[in-house]
């Protein structure tokens, strides 16, 4: 029989009440740091007045078939206004030409283009290290924005193909805070993240930052927040980790930065288990002098495949968050910036940007964790 | 509405059985119990088996109509047909007669291919064998899990005997208490059957099966945990059926979601169902309530018979026939793996989707969890 092999299979839910220290040294033992992924946010740069979006928001899946619909249409759909509540989720779904599910195959139906970003600002990094976005063996012909602080050359497609979507934006999208709150109060998947190699945890040029995937809950304070310092076993099968990939990064005043790699990460939320692979990934963590918290930004090619897939599996949480699609998913092919297919010379991935919520853990390992080193 | 019947498994007319009266103690005639090792499974005529629903819990009264009734051909039973003892008759909402066992309205199953196919076991979390289990006290119950079903507690969590103890002889010392816990059988338990109340030293009583003494694991702590199987090599789970076979080509992987089947390469495997209304109209072309596409999405690649080599089916595993090949199929559902599932046990293909779903199979025989299915 084969069994996850958790390395203490009691200990799931063990919370190991270490004292918060102030001192700095105090968060590092065995020279390794470790943290646990609360919130994962697609780093949206909103204005105001929605300045960025001058066609204003998109029109969701449900909202496009009904608009299309005859009156003789409608009349059949409703009863003759007799249905009270049309389920319009579930029929819209199905307007493909041959009733095909527009969400699991997005070709099936011609749609209006994506409303997308138009602004030039935005958070993220510089991914294909030029200012002019122009094409080049790694990368297809974009726009690139500006960092509301000054910075040029940021590539983040993914913020431009979702930023005027309800779904994404702050205060009133629910894919990213529903995806959080379901890994969350789950257990199912918190990315874990091992810094290793630390001899000062405020000061370090060298360091390595691994990422693993998490088999335990964590307990939540009186306000809903996770305790820091609490345990986490990580996911091994026949000893070795089902995700471990690694990074070389450094810390300076308390930032930990990392090089680039391309780094597979566990991922569930929406009711979708997923485990994209982020090429080029790069981590910033800005930890709390208290050792307790980090806030931070991952940055990297997400690609359309997976993209496509998760959008693909969201359901309900589609037109609730205003998502279309087809739309959506056209345009994201459109967009791809990053990695051209040596055969078509297409795009096969978006540049992109997550803001993370972080929080201290002590990360179980077992006792010969082989990692993958994942740095370019 | 069609219906399978006593005597003559269709599921095309209505038919009765013959007007004999049935005793009290006597099967109906053309229906068989075939033994398993946890019980007896309720067969017809033919020897295919026979279903209860969950949500039959009004008395009298079928819940499974319209097109349930399509997947779930009801056993009719004629007009002048006198049941008793355990056997009674409802009248389902057409006014037809149908067979319950045990008050549960009886049920075959559409995708049941073969006499001893029970693929209907577990569907949707109400479909159930019709079972007769053997005899238990109130302490323990029959429990699914990954080795088989075994005897287990109230709370499913899994017993276990050991290779030390046999004859009722309790030999569990204080060092051997500390990881295994007496199975407890209350001060007035008599022995019946299989079961024992045997005397522990200490004047307490446990009860044994087959004169082995029955214990709990201390380190199982969720129902279906056998994480005391084979421990120190001489203790062992009471597993009373062992689980169906596996096909040589299948493979039992670790996902993010617990463990679940491959094939040989570690690729998931997935269950495709097309939503029952479709399922008809293939059955049925005159109805014509469905035009929906039934197009299969390119990355999903139908698992062939011959690709595998292997072609012999076996308990939930069988072969159906799609698009002129041979095709796998778990539990009468057709199996595809995905082609962005990388590494084995990615779940990159799982569609939960009510139009065209793909599900995984999990070992624990459970719905993926996370996944609100």
């Amino acid at each position: 029989m084969r069994v996850r092999s958790q390395v203490l299979s009691f200990a799931s839910a063990v919370v190991l009440a270490a004292p918060c220290f102030a001192a700095e040294t105090g968060i590092v033992h065995d020279r390794r740091m470790g943290f646990v992924v609360k919130d994962w946010f697609t780093a949206v740069y909103e204005t105001k007045f929605m300045d960025e979006c001058p066609e204003g928001v998109s029109i969701a899946n449900d909202e496009v078939w009904w608009r299309r619909l005859s009156r003789a249409d409608k009349d059949e759909q409703t009863g003759n206004g007799m249905i009270q509540a049309l389920n319009r989720v579930g029929v819209s779904f199905l307007r493909g030409r041959n009733g095909e599910h527009v969400c699991l195959e997005p070709d099936s139906v011609d749609d209006p283009p994506q409303r997308i970003v138009e602004g030039k600002l935005s958070f993220g990094v510089n991914l294909d290290g030029d200012a002019d976005g122009k094409a080049s063996a790694k990368s297809c012909a974009h726009e690139n924005f500006t960092h509301p602080d000054g910075t040029t050359g940021i590539d983040n497609q993914m913020y431009r193909l979702v930023g005027c979507t309800y779904g994404w934006r702050k205060d009133v999208g629910t894919v990213d805070m529903n995806a959080n709150e379901m890994r969350n109060t789950s257990g199912l998947g918190l990315i874990l993240i091992d810094v290793s190699e630390v001899d000062n945890p405020r000061n370090d040029d060298d360091v390595t930052v691994t990422f693993y995937r998490s088999v335990d809950q964590w307990v939540q304070d009186s306000k809903g927040a996770p305790l820091p310092f609490q345990t986490f076993n990580i996911d091994v099968v026949d000893g070795k980790p089902r995700y471990g990939d690694s990074i070389k990064g450094a810390i300076k005043d308390g930032v930990l930065t990392t090089k680039n790699g391309d780094v597979r990460l566990p991922w569930y939320g929406n009711y979708v288990f997923m485990h994209p692979v982020i090429r080029d990934l790069t981590l910033r963590l800005d930890i709390d002098p208290s050792g307790e918290r980090a806030t931070g930004m991952v940055a990297g090619y997400y690609d359309v495949e997976a993209f496509t897939y998760y959008i693909g599996s969201l359901g309900a949480v589609v037109p609730v968050n205003g998502i279309n699609c087809s739309s959506l998913i056209k345009a994201a092919r459109e967009l791809a910036d990053g990695y051209p297919d040596p055969k078509t010379g297409k795009c096969t991935a978006l540049s992109s940007a997550f803001d993370l919520l972080a929080y201290a853990a002590y990360i179980r390992l077992p006792a010969a964790a082989a990692t993958k080193t994942a740095e370019r | 509405m069609r219906f399978t019947s006593l005597g003559l498994f269709l599921l095309g007319a209505v038919s009765t059985v013959s007007a004999t009266a049935f005793s009290a103690d006597t099967l109906p005639a053309g229906l068989a119990f075939k033994a398993r090792g946890d019980g007896w499974v309720l067969a017809d005529a033919k020897g295919m088996t026979l279903y209860t629903f969950e949500r039959d819990v009004e008395k009298g009264k079928s819940s499974c109509n319209d097109d349930c009734a399509i997947q779930w051909p009801p056993v009719a039973i004629g007009a002048d047909v006198a049941v008793s003892g355990d056997w009674s008759a409802i009248t389902r909402e057409d006014g037809a007669r149908q067979l319950a066992f045990r008050g549960q309205p009886l049920y075959a199953y559409q995708l049941d291919a073969q006499p001893g196919d029970a693929f209907g076991d577990g569907v949707a979390r109400n479909w159930s064998t019709a079972f007769k289990p053997i005899f238990t006290p109130p302490e323990a119950r029959i429990h699914k899990t990954s080795i088989g079903r075994v005897l287990a507690d109230q709370r499913n969590l899994t017993l276990y005997v050991s290779d030390f103890e046999k004859d009722g002889n309790a030999a569990c010392d204080a060092k051997c208490l500390k990881d295994w816990a007496p199975v407890a059988a209350p001060w007035a338990a008599r022995s019946t059957g299989d079961w024992t109340a045997i005397v522990r030293a200490d004047g307490t009583k446990q009860w044994a099966f087959r004169g082995r003494p029955l214990y709990h694991y201390r380190g199982d702590a969720q129902p279906g945990q056998v994480n005391g199987e084979g421990l120190d090599g001489k203790w062992h789970a009471l597993v009373l059926e062992p689980p169906l076979p596996l096909p040589a080509w299948v493979r039992v992987h670790e996902s993010d979601a617990g463990e679940l089947y491959t094939d040989a390469t570690g690729k998931t495997l997935y269950q495709y169902q097309q939503p029952l209304r479709r399922q008809i109209q293939q059955q049925f072309p005159e109805d014509t309530v469905q035009t929906q596409s039934a197009k299969i999405m390119p990355a999903y690649k139908p698992v062939l018979v011959e690709a595998t080599g292997e072609a012999k089916p076996g308990g939930n595993w069988s072969m159906v026939e799609r698009d002129g090949k041979r095709q796998w199929a778990f539990k009468g559902l057709p199996l595809f793996t995905n082609d962005y599932d990388v590494l084995p046990g990615d779940l990159n293909g799982f569609r939960g989707s009510s139009d065209r779903s793909f599900h995984t199979i999990m070992v624990s025989g459970e719905p993926m969890q996370g996944t609100g299915q």
